[in-house]
């Protein structure tokens, strides 16, 4: 293939493994320098983002939501779910001004279990240090989404521009 | 509903149609917000990736790729797109302190006319300065994915309550600011 081609192509799976601790790492901190976008499936089958926040434990991301949420209806209906973790501020990699980015697609299970909920925000509060920052008005349910990924694909961890796949968690 | 969902349920139309040019002028400036889109796969599951992306004033947003980009081929499969907008290096919003973004979702055409081709690099340069920038060589096939909006999400940009979101779903009025009055606009942002 040509030059171009060449500095865009995924890297070898084999030589992808190297990059594993650096992506998790990534994706793990917690809403400061790296940002979160998720995506859900509309009962039309078209998709739709917005930021969330996330907590990662053993590559399963999570994220609390309301139960009168739309997302809480996309995913009943649909749990193909995906998540765009960026960089904030973070140097570029190439000429454009990227700077890493990390595409994790999944199958979501929301649990409604306050008990495992509580658990949650105790490990998420030892972790990071934010527990259960949620509005405490008795309007709010909690529901914990569970993803657990099937795909991801991350950019700026390699050279260039070339992407790192993993399909196996 | 609670106090919670009332501080982020979707904005009144009105307010929407109010904040369009807002919206637009965002997704426009290139240098403030970095864009990434979303292609489908064979087995329908969705992929993003960073691109490069020029809005014009019909909504509709182009992309250059190649031919052997799977993104590529994933369009030829499968024409629905989306595009993710993030501002970078700005004020942040809300209790969560996000930055400003847009989701946009719709259905893509590939352009493989090299006539056509130009023309949108022709226009991307006088309103952006930004012309062909891609490499060179032989081997670089320029194809232009041209994504026509059906669904806009924007959060962050109705100042009283941020965190409302902001739906677009018509798209058959074209944004009426003159080419000047984009390119001032975008200038005083860059300051």
């Amino acid at each position: 293939m040509g030059e171009v081609w060449d500095k865009e192509k995924q890297i070898d799976s084999k030589d992808s493994e190297r990059y594993r601790s650096d992506i998790y790492e990534f994706i793990s901190k917690y809403h400061s320098t790296t940002l979160s976008f998720m995506m859900t499936m509309r009962k039309n089958g078209q998709s739709i983002m917005r930021p969330v926040s996330t907590f990662v434990e053993d590559w399963q991301i999570c994220t609390i939501s309301q139960h009168h949420q739309l997302k809480v209806n996309h995913v009943k209906n649909n749990p193909n779910v995906g998540y765009m973790f960026i960089d904030n501020g973070g140097p570029a990699y190439m000429s454009l001004g990227y700077t890493k980015n990390v595409w994790i697609a999944g199958i979501c299970e929301i649990s409604y279990d306050q008990d495992e909920i509580a658990d949650f925000f105790v490990r998420r509060e030892k972790a990071t240090g934010q527990g259960d920052a949620h509005p405490h008005d008795e309007s709010y349910t909690r529901v914990l989404f569970k993803t657990q990924p099937t795909y991801l694909r991350a950019e700026g961890f390699a050279e260039h521009a070339r992407p790192v796949v993993y399909k196996t968690f | 509903m609670g106090k919670t969902y009332d501080s982020e349920k979707e904005v009144a139309e009105s307010v929407s149609n109010d904040l369009k040019n807002e919206i637009f002028l965002f997704i426009r400036n290139w240098q403030k917000s970095r864009a990434w889109l979303m292609t489908r796969r064979k087995d329908s599951r969705e992929i993003m990736r960073p691109v490069g992306s020029y809005i014009e004033k019909d909504w509709s947003v182009g992309t250059i790729t190649q031919d052997l980009h799977l993104k590529t081929k994933h369009v030829a499969n499968d024409a629905i797109t989306g595009y993710l907008w993030v501002e970078v290096d700005n004020p942040r919003y809300g209790r969560m302190d996000f930055p400003r973004n847009v989701w946009m979702q719709g259905q893509a055409e590939l352009i493989h006319d090299d006539g056509k081709v130009k023309d949108f690099f022709t226009k991307r340069a006088a309103a952006t300065g930004r012309g062909d920038a891609h490499p060179t060589d032989d081997t670089y096939k320029r194809i232009l994915i041209q994504t026509r909006p059906q669904y806009l999400r924007a959060e962050g940009f109705y100042k009283d309550e941020p965190m409302r979101a902001i739906i677009i779903r018509d798209f058959n009025q074209p944004i009426t600011l003159s080419d000047e009055s984009i390119i001032s606009q975008l200038n005083d942002f860059a300051e």
